[in-house]
C-alpha cells in the first residue's frame, strides 16, 4: 500500500480502515522518523506559542526572573527520587535540549 | 456596498475557500488569504521547527505558494486532496515536507530549486535519514503510544501530552491551555464551584492521569 501525505493525515486523525491503519503502522516503524509529523498533525494548537518559546532558550530575555524560575534553578540541586524521569525534564528548564524521539521514548518509558 | 474579499474569506470554511482556488479561473485571492493568513501561525511553528532563525521563511512560503500552484498554474495539489483528514492536518504536513525538501537548497547545498511540478497524489512523505538505533519492537511500541494518543478523549490530557511531547515545561503548558479555553471560551469549574485556572500543578494532574489512559489504550490496542 502507498503511504501518503493524505493517508498520514487521515491515520493521525484515525480516519482510516484495519488494512491501511495496519500498512501505516508498519511504515512509521520502519520510518521512525516520521512519528513527529503524526504528532504535529494530532495537535489541532500546533501553531500556538507562548513566550519564551520552548526552543532557543534566551539568557537575555527582556523578561525578569519569576519566581518560578528561581525556583526551577533551585530545585537543580536538590536530589529528588520523587519524580518519574518524564515528569522531570518536562518540569525542567533545560527540557529542550531532548528531541522529540527522546521525548516519546521517555514517555514510552514511563508506560511500560 | 460590496464587502472586501479578505473579509469574505474570514467567513468561509476551508472547502469553500479551496473550491474557489480550483475552479476556472481560479481565486488566487483564496489562496494568498490560506497561505499567507490563516494558517501563518501554523506554517510559522513549522519552519522554526526546521530552520534556527526566519530568514528563509518568505523564500519557504513563497516556495509553497509556487508548489502548490503547480506548473499548470492549476492548483493541481489542491485538486488531488481528497479531503479524508482536515485541510489543516493535510496542509500542514504538505508544508512540513515541501521546507524540509527546500532546505538543502535554501543553504546551498545543492544548485537547483525544487520542482514545483511534483503530483501531491501520491507523492510520498519526506523521509529524513534515519538515526536509530533502537530495536523494531521498541519501535513499534513508540508508534502504537503515538496512535494511543490521538485516540485520548480527555481533550485537555491530549493536548498536555502533545505539548510534552513538542518541549514545553508545565507552566508554558498552562499559560498555552489558558489560552486555547478562552479562545474556545471554556469554563472549568472544581467541586466547590471555584473557577479553574490552569497552573503547572493542573498540567502535571492532567499529565499522570493521561498516561494511566495511555496505558489503558495501549492493551486495547
Amino acid at each position: 500500500m502507498e503511504i501518503t501525505n493524505e493517508l498520514l493525515a487521515a491515520y493521525a486523525e484515525g480516519n482510516v480502515t484495519p488494512e491501511e491503519r495496519k500498512a501505516v503502522r508498519e511504515y512509521l516503524t520502519e520510518h521512525p522518523s516520521q512519528l513527529e509529523s503524526v504528532m504535529m498533525m494530532m495537535d489541532e494548537d500546533y501553531g500556538m506559542e507562548v513566550k519564551p518559546q520552548k526552543k532557543g532558550i534566551s539568557f537575555t530575555s527582556s523578561r525578569g526572573p519569576r519566581l518560578r524560575d528561581l525556583s526551577f534553578a533551585g530545585a537543580a540541586f536538590v536530589p529528588s527520587a520523587s519524580h518519574s524521569s518524564f515528569d522531570m525534564m518536562e518540569t525542567s528548564m533545560c527540557a529542550d535540549s531532548a528531541s522529540f524521539d527522546d521525548r516519546l521514548g521517555d514517555l514510552l518509558d514511563e508506560i511500560y | 456596498m460590496q464587502i472586501p474579499a479578505r473579509y469574505r474569506y474570514m467567513t468561509q470554511t476551508d472547502k469553500e475557500l479551496v473550491e474557489a482556488i480550483i475552479r476556472i479561473p481560479p481565486d488566487e485571492g483564496a489562496a494568498v488569504f490560506l497561505l499567507y493568513e490563516k494558517y501563518t501561525p501554523k506554517f510559522k511553528k513549522l519552519y522554526t521547527d526546521i530552520y534556527q532563525d526566519m530568514s528563509w521563511y518568505d523564500d519557504c512560503m513563497n516556495d509553497l505558494f509556487a508548489y502548490l500552484k503547480g506548473k499548470n498554474q492549476d492548483w493541481r495539489t489542491f485538486r488531488t486532496f481528497e479531503w479524508r483528514s482536515k485541510f489543516s492536518t493535510w496542509i500542514g504536513q504538505v508544508a512540513r515536507n515541501r521546507f524540509l525538501e527546500i532546505k538543502p537548497y535554501l543553504i546551498g547545498k545543492i544548485e537547483n530549486p525544487l520542482s514545483i511540478d511534483d503530483n501531491e497524489n501520491g507523492k510520498k512523505p519526506v523521509v529524513l535519514p534515519d538515526e536509530y538505533q533502537e530495536d523494531y519492537e521498541r519501535r513499534q511500541r513508540k508508534v502504537l503510544l503515538m496512535e494511543a494518543v490521538g485516540l485520548l478523549k480527555d481533550m485537555d490530557q491530549k493536548f498536555v501530552i502533545l505539548k510534552t511531547l513538542q518541549g514545553y515545561n508545565s507552566a508554558e503548558i498552562a499559560d498555552m491551555l489558558a489560552l486555547k479555553w478562552q479562545k474556545e471560551g471554556t469554563e472549568k469549574y472544581d467541586n466547590k464551584g471555584h473557577l479553574v485556572t490552569p497552573t503547572p500543578g493542573y498540567v502535571d494532574v492532567r499529565r499522570q492521569r493521561a498516561k494511566e489512559q495511555l496505558k489503558r489504550i495501549i492493551v486495547e490496542l
